[in-house]
């Protein structure tokens, strides 16, 4: 800010300031003189009345005095100007960066935001002259500025701002300045960025500006009152590749972004079919709705959650594409000992029938494409623990048989790499029962033994077992028992976290152990293998998912040729694509503008969906406050008038007019004062005893 | 009477005086047989008492009455009625010149002047004594016109003097006065409270009543407005610059205690004390005086 005095010639009249002071002393040099019969009384009224009299004399004067500084000032006429101080006659260069974004939808009344944006950044525009350069970003999740270099036609700009539409997208700030100051780099003159925007506090918090010192930056607020939501903010379907004849479950989970809570209604819509649930969301909180999915063939097909219209409806559908996977692929690793035990579990996936065991080694266990669904581990002595463990991270279950004489200290060590406490020696030991160990069912409530639960399929716990690891639930990480043995010694040992490891203590060699050869067997594993993909808390895997203004991708593979493919999007209009160079005939998409269910296309061949939904970013509509905004390092204006007004200059004159008068009707206060006061004793009549 | 035109005892006021009669009930010692109660036993018809007979009582006062009854010689005893002296002690301070039509001293005067032509129109004698901060003038009881003439040309003759010194001046006066009687003292009393009842002490331990009437104009009751002025002090030439709405209040307040502490000493010493206005007339004050 800068201020510029367009009467500058009138300067020596600034000495008339004293002129209220030479007053004060001049009226106090001269009193009339009062005969009295004693001045005692006076005297002692005069100690009292001096403690308050000398401030209000002070204060007197100092008012007198800025009163009369104030009207020398509106006779020199100041003018106000923003950054840079340049004054009248320096070039301007101006980058208005409109913030385009989702949340600019919201409408605080009558018009949205984005509207509101638009008309101040049309007004900080008309105040630019001929001279000025001026140049128009429209930010979102990637900014894109009207001329690739400052130009001066600003009639243009206002045009493209007439023309510019809200997009779906999220904020980038800090690419929309980055761009800004590329702009105004080398440009001559003052250099400023004004941004418009609803400065909403989930993409403004904690964003720090770095610009040169030479740019000036301006924040105009269009968010105005109060603005509840709610909205969508996952759709997930768990398992992630359901097998055909599953239930699937779909998880929404939806946000009241509002101080009072709210009844919602959430429709899951699966092809033609529709479901609805209600939830109570409490204020700014969240709810997970369920939605049970029987998948009947290995064909994707996409789901849509949606909510009641509210006046923020961008996000309030969102979509999933559920793959379900024609096989389960198992991928087997055995060693040792642990074969025998690989062999009955690749046997029992055989039987079956829906899951395909693939024996693996321990270094393909890098590429997760050959995992498969779940990885059975048998005889893994727990060395080179972080491809195991990058496993589990990845969402795979793993089903993990340790073999005798490993360390204890393997079987946490494989879930995290603190070492645990205790003997770091000690080892897993074999222990022989001639008559057999019986089993038994630990957790009859666990989703594993939800099948068994008719009796339809027996015992799962049924078969004798000669030999075991003699482990104590000390040994092992934090978990539950599902199967353990008659006197405690766990045999079946899901693991709690977010890693899905379940430990197995149930040898299938053949002359030790019958349980492979009993009926339930399989089932068991089955149920096993069904269950270690579904519902540990954490371990859903979460589909991929694009955001509004991110480019799609399609890798080339032998069902289609590159020149054949075709991006189609949710309203049935292709995409524009072009070939990537560096990856052998992929094709990328351009920027997606519509949130929904994009189809790669191969002629009339859906080859793959991809869904784009709404960035969940943008559904909490709070913006910073005023002090926030400031802590950006910016001016902040409260509309493009006074940005406008900034940059031509603001006439100090009226406000200094006022300041005269406010100072002149505070000093006749002060000074009336004392005719306000209340009145002191009574004067005495007669007074007599 | 006198027939020359006196400033202070005006023909108008001695019309209106004579509704007016100076009796205050005070017990008084005199030589001359008058209207007022005397501590001491004489004749009259007010009986008082009996006593037992010594040699030497006139035997005219035995009641013989009481002798046939009780075979014993009583007298009969009877107040005696005396004439009252009136001391008059009159202000004449610097101070006492503040004011105008009339200023506090002509107030007082005229006061002064009524009172004594009361005192002697009921027979009593009056004495006067004019003081600031010691005695000026000190003129003894009288009861005569001719006495009367000398008071009132006195008062015409004075003029404000010096310093006020009331305690001082009270002290000094003691010795002069050599019955006990009526004390008038009318002063703008700007003196320490404490002092001034201190000096009266000796008045009221010999069996004074006294009077005090606190002389004082609407302006130093009220403090006009006057603006940024240059007080300056009518007794020591003092001068203190304040603007009159800035210590009105404080001065009212001082004022009021110091008026308050007046009062409050005499209510305890049994001291009757009147705050006189000039801008009431000095009538009301012989109310006071006959109450």
């Amino acid at each position: 800010m800068s201020v510029i005095f367009l009467n500058a010639i009138l300067w020596p009249l600034a000495l008339l300031v004293v002129l209220p002071l030479v007053m004060h002393l001049f009226a106090r040099a001269r009193p009339p003189i009062v005969d009295f019969s004693s001045v005692e009384f006076i005297q002692r009224a005069l100690r009292f009345t001096q403690r308050v009299r000398k401030p209000k004399d002070w204060l007197l004067l100092i008012l007198r005095t800025a009163a009369v500084a104030a009207v020398i000032l509106l006779f020199l006429r100041p003018m106000l100007f923003s950054h840079g101080g340049g004054g009248l006659f320096e070039r301007r260069n101006v980058v208005v960066i409109l913030d385009a974004s989702a949340s600019m939808g919201w409408s605080d009344g009558s018009q949205t935001r984005f509207a509101v944006a638009c008309a101040e950044a049309s007004e900080i525009l008309a105040g630019l002259s001929s001279r000025d350069a001026a140049d128009l970003i429209l930010a979102g999740a990637g900014p894109r500025a009207v001329f690739p270099a400052m130009g001066g036609n600003i009639g243009y700009l206002q045009g493209e701002i007439r023309r510019a539409r809200l997009t779906s997208e999220a904020l980038d700030p800090d690419a929309a300045l980055r761009l800004a100051v590329r702009l105004l780099a080398g440009q001559e003159g003052r250099k400023e960025i004004c941004i418009i925007s609803d400065f909403q506090a989930s993409n403004w918090r904690g964003f720090k500006p770095r610009l040169p010192p030479d740019i000036g930056l301006t924040c105009v607020g269009t968010a105005r009152g109060e603005s509840p939501n709610a909205a969508i903010l996952r759709v997930e379907v768990d398992p992630a590749r359901p097998l055909p004849g599953e239930e699937a479950t779909i998880l929404c989970d939806v946000a009241n972004f509002s101080g009072a809570p709210q009844r919602k209604t959430i429709i899951l819509a699966v092809e033609s079919a529709r479901t609805s649930h209600e939830a109570v969301l409490p204020p700014w909180g969240r709810a997970t709705v369920t939605f049970k999915q029987r998948i009947a063939a290995p064909l994707s097909f996409a789901v849509s959650a949606s909510l009641a219209e509210d006046p923020f409806p961008g996000d309030d559908r969102r979509w999933a594409v559920v793959e379900p996977a024609d096989l389960l692929r198992v991928g087997l690793v055995s060693s040792g000992k642990g074969e025998a035990t690989a062999a009955a579990w690749a046997k029992g996936c055989r039987a079956l029938g829906w899951a395909r065991p693939d024996l693996l080694t321990t270094e393909a266990l890098v590429n997760p494409e050959m995992i498969g669904d779940v990885l059975l581990l048998s005889g893994w002595p727990g060395t080179d623990s972080s491809r195991v463990r990058g496993v589990l991270e990845r969402g795979i279950p793993v089903v993990w048989a340790p073999p005798v004489g490993m360390p204890v200290s393997r079987l946490m060590t494989v879930l995290t790499n603190a070492a645990p406490l205790g003997d770091s020696r000690a080892v897993t030991v074999w222990e022989e029962n001639p008559e057999g160990f019986r089993l038994k069912v630990a957790a009859p409530d666990h989703p594993v033994f939800r099948a068994f639960a008719a009796g339809e399929y027996g015992d799962p716990a049924r078969g004798r077992v000669r030999g075991r690891l003699a482990v104590t639930t000390a040994q092992l990480p934090a978990g539950d028992p599902l199967i353990s043995y008659e006197d405690g010694t766990p045999a079946l040992w899901m693991c709690r976290g977010p890693l899905p490891l379940i430990l197995w203590n149930i040898t299938l060699e053949k002359g030790l152990s019958s349980v492979q050869n009993q009926a339930e067997f399989v089932p068991l594993l089955g149920e096993l293998l069904l269950a270690s993909r579904r519902g540990l808390p954490g371990s859903v895997r979460v589909l991929k998912d694009s955001v509004p203004g991110q480019r799609l991708t399609w890798r080339t593979g032998v069902e289609a040729r590159a020149d054949e493919i075709r991006l189609q999007g949710p309203d049935g209009s292709d995409v524009p694509l072009r070939a990537l160079e560096t990856a052998g005939g992929a094709r990328v998409s351009e920027p997606v503008e519509q949130p929904g269910v994009y189809d790669w296309m191969a002629g009339e061949r859906v080859m793959s969906r991809e869904v784009v939904n709404f960035p969940a970013v943008e559904s909490d509509l709070r913006p910073l406050s005023d002090t926030e905004i400031k802590g950006l390092g910016a001016l902040t204006a409260s509309s493009g008038r006074d940005v406008r007004d900034w940059q031509a200059g603001i006439p100090l004159w009226p406000r200094l007019l006022w300041l005269a008068l406010i100072l002149l009707l505070c000093e006749g206060g002060v000074a009336a004062y004392d005719s306000f006061r209340k009145p002191g004793r009574p004067p005495a009549k007669e007074v007599s005893t | 009477m006198t027939h020359r035109r006196f400033q202070y005892l005006r023909p108008e006021d001695i019309r209106q005086l004579a509704g007016f009669e100076f009796s205050p009930k005070a017990v008084v010692e005199g030589y001359f047989a008058g209207r007022h109660v005397s501590r001491a036993r004489g004749s009259s018809v007010e009986f008082r008492d009996y006593r037992q007979y010594v040699p030497g009582d006139d035997l005219a006062l035995v009641d013989w009455r009481v002798f046939g009854r009780t075979d014993r010689f009583y007298l009969r005893t009877y107040d005696h009625e005396t004439s009252m002296d009136c001391h008059l002690f009159l202000d004449s301070s610097a101070s006492m010149g503040f004011g105008s039509n009339p200023s506090k001293l002509e107030y007082a005067s005229f006061f002064t002047a009524c009172l004594a032509y009361l005192v002697i129109r009921g027979g009593d004698r009056v004495s006067l004594q004019l003081f600031d901060k010691t005695i000026r003038t000190f003129i003894p009881p009288g009861s005569t016109n001719l006495h009367l003439n000398g008071l009132l040309n006195l008062l015409e003759r004075n003029q404000p003097g010096e310093r006020t010194s009331l305690a001082e001046s009270l002290r000094h006066s003691f010795p002069l006065l050599k019955r006990r009687g009526i004390l008038v003292v009318v002063s703008d009393f700007f003196d320490d409270p404490a002092a001034i009842f201190s000096a009266l002490g000796p008045y009221l331990h010999r069996g004074f009543k006294i009077f005090l009437f606190h002389v004082l104009t609407p302006a130093e009751l009220e403090l006009d407005d006057k603006g940024l002025v240059s007080f300056r002090d009518l007794e020591t030439g003092q001068r203190v610059t304040a603007h009159t709405d800035d210590v009105r209040e404080g001065y009212l307040q001082a004022m009021g205690r110091h008026i308050d502490a007046l009062r409050d000493l005499a209510v305890r010493r049994n001291v009757d004390y009147t705050v006189a206005r000039t801008d009431t007339h000095f009538y009301r004050l012989f109310e006071r005086l006959t109450q």
